[in-house]
C-alpha cells in the first residue's frame, strides 16, 4: 500500500444547489474534517444525495461554491478533480454482462491518458482493490450475477481503484444485510487508517453511524440540523427534529458512544403517545 | 501486502478479453470482405472472382467490366458507407441512451434528414451536396427538438424515446405528404424515402459518406471511452473524471452527422441503425466497445439485405424491405420486454 495521502480539505460554503424547478438546500455551510470519517444521516428526501451530487460537482450549484483546497471545484477539470476526490452514486448501473475485474477496472479511468495505455500500477491497484473488498475471487465473474452483498463490495472496489484521497459514498450500505454492513463499514475504517483516506457516507443507521463516524451530520429539509462528534449530535431532541421521532439515547456498552432506541407505539414498556 | 499472484492474474485475463475483442472485431471485417466479393461476383449471373478482381484493378474485361463496375461495385460501395454509418451512429445513440430503443431511427433522426432530403429534391429541385447539407441540417434539428422535448432534470432515455416516437410518425407523414405533391416520382423513388434502397447508385455518391465516415465517424470512434464509462450511469461516469455533457455533445453532432448523410444517399434504411448494435454486442459480448463491431455489422446487413432483396426472392425489393422484414419483429419484442420489466 502506499504511504499516507496527502490530506485534502473539503467545504462548501454558502452553497444552494437543487433541480431545475426546485432549490433542495440554501446557503449550506459545511466544512469535512480532513482525514476524519464522517456520516450524513438525516429523513429521505431531506437532500443528502442532492449534497454528496454537488460536492462532488455532479450537480452545478446554483450559488456558493464548493472549495478542495481552497479551490472552487467548478474550475477543476472533471478528470483532474476525479484523481482526489471519488464518489460511489446511491444506485451506480452495472453493464449487462461486464466481468468483476472490468467493472473495477473503471475506476482507474481518471489515471489514464488520454490513449488508455493500461499499466502495471493500474493492475495492481484493481488487485489492491479486489483484496481489500474480499472480492478478488469473483473477479472473472459477471456482476449480473452477484448478490446484493457481493455488488456492493464491487462497487466500492472499484472507488478504491480510483485511489483518491477523499471518499464520498452514496449509502453504502443499503440493501445489505447487518454482516456486510459492518463488514463494508469496516473496510472504510481500515481505508481511512491505512491511507488517512478522508470518508464522507450517507447512512441511515444512526446506530451504526454513531459507532463508525469520527464526525456527525445531521440534516433536516435541506438544511444542516447539527454538526459535531456523535455523542454532542446524536440526542433524544436531534432525533424528535429530524425523523420526528421519539427515542431514548443511551451509551452503547460496546463502543461507549451514544446508541438510539426507537420509541414507536409498540413493543416498548412505554409507548409513544400518537402525535409526537 | 498484495497476494501478488492477482495482478498477474488480472493482466492474462485483461489481455485475454482484448484478444478475444479483437479477433471478434477480425473476423467480422473478414465476413464483411467476403459479403462484398460475394456480391460482386453474384448478380443475374455469375462473375469468376478473377475477373472481378482484374475489373477491379481496372482492366478492361468484356461482360465484366460493365456488370461488375457500373453496377455491381457503386452498389457495393454504397451499401458498406450508408451500412456503417447507421451502424456506427445507432450504436453510439444506444450505448449514449443506455437504451436499445433510443436508436436514430426510432427517435425520429432518420426520419427528419430523409424528410429533408425529400424536401431538398422535391419542392427546391436540388441535388448533390445540398441534399446532404439540408438532411444533417434536418437530423441536428430533429436531434434539438427531441432532447429540447424530453429535456427536465437532465436526459431520461425513455422520455426521449416517447418524444421521438412521437416526432418520427410525425415526420413520416410530412415525407409521404411531399411524395404525393410530387407527381412525378416514380415507386422506387417513393420507397428510397420512406424505406431505403440502393437502386441507381452510382460511385460519386460515395464521397459524401465517405467523408461524413472520415470526419465524424472518426471523431466518433474517438469518444468510445467515454460512452463506455457511461454506461455506468451519468453519475458514475462524472465522478470518474468524464465530462459527460461533452462527450454527449460530441457524440450526438457526429452520430446525427453521420446518419443524416447516409439518408441523404440512400434514404432512411429502415432498422440498421436499430439492429447493430444489439447484434454486435452479442458477437463481441462485454468485451470491448460496440461502436466498430456494429458499424461492421451494419454494413453486413445493407449489404445482405441488398442481396437478399434483389437475388433472393421471386421479385425485387429495395434493402430497407429487407431490413425491416429483420428489424420490426426485434422492435416489437423489445417493446413487450420493456413492458414486461417496466424499464423504459
Ligand atoms: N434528478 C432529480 N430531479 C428532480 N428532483 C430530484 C432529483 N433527485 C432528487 N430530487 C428531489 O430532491 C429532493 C432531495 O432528494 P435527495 O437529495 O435524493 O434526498 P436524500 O438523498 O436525502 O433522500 C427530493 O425531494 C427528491 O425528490
Ligand atoms: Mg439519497
Amino acid at each position: 500500500m502506499p504511504d499516507r495521502m496527502t490530506q485534502h480539505s473539503l467545504a462548501a460554503h454558502d452553497l444552494s444547489s437543487g433541480y431545475a424547478e426546485r432549490m433542495i438546500f440554501q446557503g449550506l455551510n459545511l466544512q469535512i474534517p480532513a482525514g476524519r470519517i464522517t456520516a450524513i444521516v438525516g429523513a429521505n428526501a431531506c437532500g443528502k444525495s442532492t449534497l454528496l451530487r454537488t460536492m462532488s460537482r455532479l450537480i452545478a450549484p446554483k450559488a456558493g461554491q464548493v472549495l478542495l483546497d481552497g479551490k472552487s471545484i467548478h474550475a477543476m477539470s472533471p478528470r483532474h478533480l476525479a484523481r482526489t476526490l471519488g464518489l460511489l452514486p446511491q444506485s451506480p448501473i452495472a453493464p449487462e454482462g461486464i466481468t468483476v475485474a472490468d467493472l473495477v477496472g473503471r475506476g482507474r479511468h481518471p489515471h489514464q491518458g488520454f490513449l488508455s495505455r493500461w499499466t502495471a500500477r493500474d493492475d495492481q491497484a484493481v488487485a489492491e482493490a479486489l483484496q481489500a473488498t474480499g472480492t478478488q475471487d469473483l473477479a472473472e465473474r459477471a456482476v449480473d450475477e452477484l448478490s446484493g452483498g457481493q455488488r456492493q463490495r464491487v462497487w466500492i472496489a472499484m472507488t478504491l481503484a480510483q485511489q483518491t484521497d477523499l471518499l464520498l459514498l452514496d449509502e453504502p450500505t443499503t440493501y445489505l444485510d447487518i454482516c456486510h454492513q459492518v463488514e463494508v463499514l469496516d473496510l472504510l475504517v481500515d481505508l481511512n487508517r491505512a491511507r488517512g483516506t478522508t470518508v464522507v457516507m450517507v447512512l441511515h443507521d444512526l446506530n451504526l453511524a454513531a459507532r463508525y463516524a469520527d464526525h456527525l451530520v445531521a440534516m433536516r429539509a435541506g438544511s444542516i440540523d447539527a454538526v459535531g462528534p456523535p455523542d454532542q449530535v446524536l440526542t433524544r431532541d436531534m432525533v424528535r427534529r429530524v425523523f420526528g421521532l421519539d427515542s431514548m439515547v443511551i451509551s452503547d456498552p460496546a463502543s461507549g458512544r451514544p446508541l438510539m432506541l426507537p420509541l414507536g407505539r409498540h413493543g416498548v414498556a412505554q409507548p409513544a403517545a400518537r402525535s409526537a | 501486502m498484495t497476494d501478488q499472484s492477482i495482478p498477474t492474474r488480472l493482466r492474462s485475463a485483461r489481455l485475454q478479453r482484448s484478444n478475444g475483442y479483437r479477433t471478434a472485431v477480425a473476423c467480422l471485417a473478414g465476413l464483411l470482405a467476403l459479403a462484398v466479393m460475394i456480391t460482386l461476383c453474384v448478380g443475374q449471373s455469375v462473375t469468376p472472382p478473377g475477373d472481378v478482381l482484374r475489373v477491379l484493378a481496372g482492366v478492361d474485361v468484356p461482360g465484366a467490366s460493365f456488370t461488375v463496375g457500373q453496377l455491381r461495385l457503386p452498389r457495393a460501395v454504397l451499401a458498406v458507407l450508408a451500412g456503417l454509418c447507421f451502424g456506427l451512429g445507432g450504436a453510439a445513440f444506444q450505448v449514449m441512451l443506455r437504451n436499445p430503443l433510443a436508436s436514430p431511427d426510432i427517435i425520429g433522426i432518420n426520419a427528419g434528414a430523409s424528410a429533408a432530403a425529400v424536401f431538398a429534391i422535391v419542392a427546391l429541385s436540388l441535388g448533390g451536396p445540398s441534399v446532404a447539407l439540408m438532411a444533417v441540417v434536418a437530423g441536428l434539428g430533429v436531434a434539438a427538438l427531441i432532447f429540447g422535448l424530453s429535456f427536465r432534470n437532465g436526459i431520461s432515455g425513455g422520455r426521449l424515446i416517447l418524444v421521438g416516437i412521437g416526432v418520427s410518425s410525425m415526420l413520416d407523414s410530412a415525407i409521404a405528404f411531399l411524395l404525393a405533391q410530387a407527381p412525378a416520382w416514380d415507386l422506387q423513388q417513393a420507397m428510397r424515402w420512406l424505406t431505403g434502397s440502393l437502386n441507381g447508385a452510382t460511385l460519386d455518391q460515395a464521397l459524401w459518406p465517405a467523408l461524413a465516415l472520415a470526419t465524424c465517424g472518426s471523431l466518433l470512434i474517438g469518444q468510445r471511452r467515454g460512452l463506455e464509462m457511461l454506461r455506468l450511469g451519468d453519475d458514475t461516469a462524472a465522478a470518474l473524471g468524464t465530462d459527460v455533457a461533452r462527450t454527449r455533445l460530441i457524440v450526438i453532432l457526429t452520430a446525427v452527422g453521420i446518419i443524416a448523410v447516409a439518408t441523404a444517399i440512400t434514404g432512411p434504411i429502415a432498422f440498421v441503425a436499430f439492429l447493430s448494435g444489439p447484434i454486435a454486442a452479442r458477437i463481441v459480448g462485454p468485451r470491448g466497445s460496440v461502436l466498430i463491431p456494429a458499424a461492421l455489422v451494419g454494413a453486413l446487413l445493407v449489404l445482405a439485405g441488398d442481396f437478399a432483396g434483389q437475388f433472393l426472392l421471386p421479385g425485387r425489393y429495395p434493402v430497407g424491405v429487407m431490413t425491416g422484414a429483420i428489424g420490426a419483429p426485434y422492435l416489437i419484442f423489445l417493446i413487450i420486454r420493456a413492458n414486461k420489466t417496466g424499464a423504459t
